[in-house]
């Protein structure tokens, strides 16, 4: 008898050891969201206020008893814009169960991230690579993609031309990073171009971290633009129309930028440099972002300088949480918060169509067919030292559609 | 109340032994093994990395699956931005060819921040005198199949440029 009871014993404690070593499902009270981004590094600048944005609103959601009692934990990991250390780091929490959603800021780690989990079913949040659109499946954009904002810059140029009383065809130069995110604009965006009424010059590209890029702007000049699209990451933008304004070029010709250009960091840094510039853009920027309630109120509870001191990609983050936040709702009325899984989560963020981000960016456009973050922009000038709205949102057009992928 | 024989029990324990040992061992460390070259194995801090950057090249994969290497931290060891309690960071990265061998190269940003640890300044470049680069010394290096957690070791020597 002793010894059947030693027994059962020995196998009750085997069988809770074993449980216990068990991989299971993320647990009811809590998940992370993952942000694979540079604190550091040279995109730094704005991925840095991005992700502060993003852990403030969650610990706003925990500070409000979580979403449906469920906790959320952000893990923030310096990859210093290094696809090797992003690489590495998702595999080490890769096979955490807890973790439903990762942030990324790297276009190309994208694209390594699409092959490893192309068999899986999970959301990845990223900037906005058309490809993610015309081939659906994890990688969610943050706003609309690179060709469709520059598609919309485009039918502002024709307008602004027309306006302008002048005759025959804008000739538009592109001027961007030598990367795949540089040209990703031209993908979809050209054709759309051409087809509005817009001439193309050749695009020059240029290394990230080129000190001076008078050589490829006095080529665009030469070859008669009246417009440049300038594409990279924020102080690159404002760098390259520092440059121009040395070269009396900001006189001639209208420069425009992609939503990675000036914020308060390059307005900041070169007020004069950037004035006039024209800024397409999928979130709040300048006094708009900063007076923002939400953004206001997120930013006085959690961080010790005052608003004046916000970047606009700030704003970006807390849209990123509340995206999490609303999907995150809805996966556990669907499935209940015993049952989230990161396919779960992925279904959700295909029924957010439609959720308003209070104004912050566009309305949210994730659907089974659709991984852009929003398809609204609106533009600015910079102006006196501030970014100043001159229009409102703007539907933004399909570029997509009109690459050959 | 009547149990089963002892002999019933025996066989259950020896079942429940075995399952468990099996669910045991998926979460214990059995990873395939592979091997992992360090070319050169030998490596001098300096910018020269950028024009000659180190690579390594390993066999013993799943073929097609991405391979990450990561430098092993040693104690002591302070790398700029990783939390320390970190085992390693990811300095290169391949893709396994049909024969489970891979090639890779340190990247420009791989080589700044991870070996010669620079800052970025505020306008997006790495600035080397702030830098603090890697300790000299013998450090592990280690490749790991993202898929299949084939690991393969080698060693790297770390030295620093004689002073002028």
């Amino acid at each position: 008898m002793g010894s059947r009871k030693s027994i059962l014993f020995f196998l009750a404690v085997l069988l809770a050891v074993g449980w216990a070593t068990l991989p299971g499902q993320a647990s009811a009270r809590e998940v992370v969201f993952l942000d694979l981004t540079d604190f550091t590094g040279p995109v730094a600048g704005l991925a840095l206020p991005g992700s502060l944005g993003l852990e403030d609103y969650i610990k706003d959601i925990n500070a409000r008893g979580g979403v449906q009692g469920v906790k959320v934990r952000y893990i923030g990991v310096d990859t210093r814009y290094d696809v090797a250390r992003m690489l590495s780091s998702f595999k080490r929490y890769r096979r955490d169960e807890a973790v439903l959603g990762i942030n990324i800021v790297s276009t190309p780690f994208g694209k390594v991230l699409k092959e490893i989990t192309a068999k899986e079913k999970l959301v990845i949040t990223i900037p906005g690579d058309g490809e993610y659109q015309a081939n659906v499946g994890n990688f969610f954009t943050w706003g609309p993609t690179y060709q469709d904002a520059f598609a919309a810059a485009m039918d502002w140029v024709v307008a602004d031309w027309k306006k302008q009383g002048k005759s025959g065809k804008p000739v538009v130069g592109h001027l961007a990073w030598d990367s795949p995110y540089g040209r990703e604009p031209l993908r979809g965006g050209k054709e759309h171009g051409e087809k509005i009424g817009v001439q193309f010059l050749n695009p020059e590209f240029f290394p990230s971290g080129t000190p001076k890029h008078d050589v490829y702007l006095s080529r665009l000049e030469a070859a008669g633009a009246n417009y440049i699209y300038v594409a990279c990451v924020d102080p690159a933008p404002t760098n390259v129309l520092r440059d121009a304004a040395a070269m009396g070029l900001n006189k001639k010709i209208q420069f425009i930028t992609d939503y990675w250009g000036p914020t308060a960091l390059g307005v900041g840094t070169h007020p004069e440099a950037v004035e006039g510039a024209v800024v397409v853009s999928f979130f709040l920027r300048g006094e708009e972002a900063k007076n923002h309630p939400i953004n206001r109120r997120i930013w006085s509870t959690y961080q010790k300088d005052p608003p004046e001191k916000m970047n606009e990609t700030y704003g970006m983050g807390i849209v990123w949480g509340m995206t999490f936040e609303a999907a995150l709702k809805d996966a556990i009325q669907r499935v209940g918060a015993d049952k989230l899984t990161r396919e779960v989560l992925y279904e959700s963020y295909q029924r957010l169509s439609g959720m308003k981000r209070e104004g912050i960016t566009g309305p949210c456009a994730y659907s089974p067919s659709s991984r852009r973050g929003s398809q609204e922009v609106k533009f600015y000038r910079c102006t006196k030292g501030k970014i100043v709205p001159i229009t409102d949102w703007v539907k933004t057009p399909d570029a997509v559609s009109l690459h050959k992928w | 109340m009547r149990y089963p024989s002892l002999s019933s029990y025996s066989v259950l324990v020896m079942l429940v032994c075995l399952g468990l040992s099996l669910g045991g061992c998926a979460t214990m460390d059995t990873a395939p093994r592979a091997q992992l070259q360090a070319v050169p194995e030998k490596v001098v801090l300096s910018a020269d990395l950028l024009k000659s950057p180190p690579a390594f090249k390993g066999s013993g994969f799943k073929p097609g699956e991405a391979v990450t290497v990561e430098l092993m931290i040693p104690k002591g060891v302070k790398i700029k931005s990783v939390p320390e309690g970190e085992p390693s960071v990811g300095i290169a990265f391949g893709k396994a060819n049909e024969k489970g061998e891979f090639e890779a190269k340190m990247a420009p940003t791989a080589i700044f921040n991870w070996l010669l640890q620079v800052e970025w300044t505020p306008d997006g470049k790495p600035d080397m005198k702030k830098a603090s680069p890697l300790p000299a010394g013998n450090y592990q290096v280690k490749a790991l199949g993202v898929e299949s957690d084939a690991t393969g070791m080698t060693m790297v020597m770390i030295e620093h440029p004689p002073k002028k």
